[in-house]
């Protein structure tokens, strides 16, 4: 799992620095934030906690990007589903804005996704002929994705950034699933259909590198 | 300054544009079940692979509490009927207690194994408990002359889990 994961790494860089140019080999600057959406999701929803820290090396036009998010959810409606996990994405953006003397970027980009996981459902079933029965199942899950990205960062006070990101997510996978299906994987979203669509809206402060 | 302003209104287009993408793309899920507790049964007989009835004098399953296939006293005229498995176990037996010509008790057996899934359709829908794989075992009492399994899912349908050749 790990060497495919750190394969995509050293191939996002590769692909990131060799595309930016020789004179870029160095990044210019990292960005950190947060995700605004699930903070507010958090705050606001209930039996929802998801934070996420959202991360960017600049090359040149190209961006290293890493998300890093924890999440834990549970619904209750004759049901109880919850789950507890952990995801991360790794990957490279474009600025096509490149150049702009904020920094400020409309960028496109590419994710590879993962998702670590544990979730479980009780229930209990009313039977005319049996009388009632309870149940629990659980799975500890494993998950991955990649995600078709865009979206803008503007600079909006020194180094603070305002952005957003829309994702289309695709060519999921599980693995790790027992008596029953998992219903939703944290990063991802339900589970059901193979595509999702995502939208976060970050806070994020830039830290420019001496050259 | 033009430019900024450019900027500050592509900005909002383009977040209000991802925005209703994003939402537009969250319709409604379905709750529609297609699961039951149900194994359907089909009478048939060997000689003219017809659907056929059988007057049962008993039907029992195996740790149900007093259960009866179809409204009224014993004894059933059953072609087409269904039983309910045992949701707390991964197999249920039926016993079938019939009459021949000459009055004697003739005692038939079916045990079926399946396994349990429960799936959640939508955080908003009843969860739905699936029985899959269903198979046909070697039953501890005397079985029917011949069994023919035609579906391995319980599911709300027409046609029957399983076939009873007499």
């Amino acid at each position: 799992m790990y060497k495919s994961f750190f394969r995509v790494i050293v191939l996002l860089m590769i692909c990131g620095v060799s595309a930016s140019g020789q004179s870029r080999l160095k990044p210019s600057a990292v960005r950190f934030g947060i995700d605004l959406t699930n903070v507010g999701y958090t705050l606001f929803g209930s039996n929802h906690t998801q934070y996420e820290l959202n991360t960017d090396l600049q090359f040149g036009k190209y961006f290293l990007a890493v998300d890093v998010g924890i999440a834990e959810k549970s619904y209750d409606n004759g049901f109880l589903y919850q789950f507890d996990g952990q995801y991360f994405r790794l990957g490279v953006d474009y600025n096509f804005l490149a150049g702009d003397p904020d920094d400020n970027m409309i960028f496109g980009g590419l994710r590879y996704a993962r998702s670590f996981y544990s979730d479980e459902v009780k229930y209990t079933i009313e039977n005319q002929a049996f009388g009632p029965h309870s149940y629990e199942f659980e799975n500890s899950i494993k998950g991955r994705w990649f995600e078709i990205v865009g979206g803008m960062k503007i600079r909006v006070w020194g180094q603070l950034f305002l952005g957003y990101t829309l994702r289309y997510k695709f060519i999921k996978k599980t693995n790790g699933e027992g008596a029953f299906e998992t219903y939703e994987m944290p990063g991802f979203g339900k589970v059901a259909k193979n595509t999702a669509m995502g939208f976060n809206y970050h806070i994020l402060y830039r830290i420019p590198f001496k050259k | 300054m033009k430019l900024n302003k450019l900027k500050e209104i592509s900005f909002y287009i383009l977040f209000i544009t991802g925005f209703s993408i994003f939402f537009s793309s969250c319709g409604d899920e379905e709750c529609l079940m297609t699961s039951t507790s149900e194994v359907l049964i089909q009478l048939k007989s060997t000689s003219t692979k017809k659907d056929t009835t059988i007057v049962f004098s008993k039907v029992h399953i195996v740790g149900a509490s007093d259960w009866r296939p179809v409204a009224g006293d014993e004894p059933f005229n059953l072609g087409r009927f269904g039983l309910p498995v045992n949701p707390g176990a991964n197999t249920t037996t039926y016993i079938f207690t019939r009459l021949d010509e000459d009055d004697t008790p003739v005692v038939n057996s079916l045990t079926i194994s399946y396994t349990i899934n429960p799936q959640i359709l939508s955080s908003d829908c009843e969860l739905e408990q699936r029985y899959m794989n269903l198979k046909i075992e070697e039953s501890p009492l005397t079985t029917f002359p011949e069994l023919i399994l035609k579906k391995n899912e319980l599911t709300i349908s027409e046609d029957p889990n399983v076939q009873i050749f007499f």
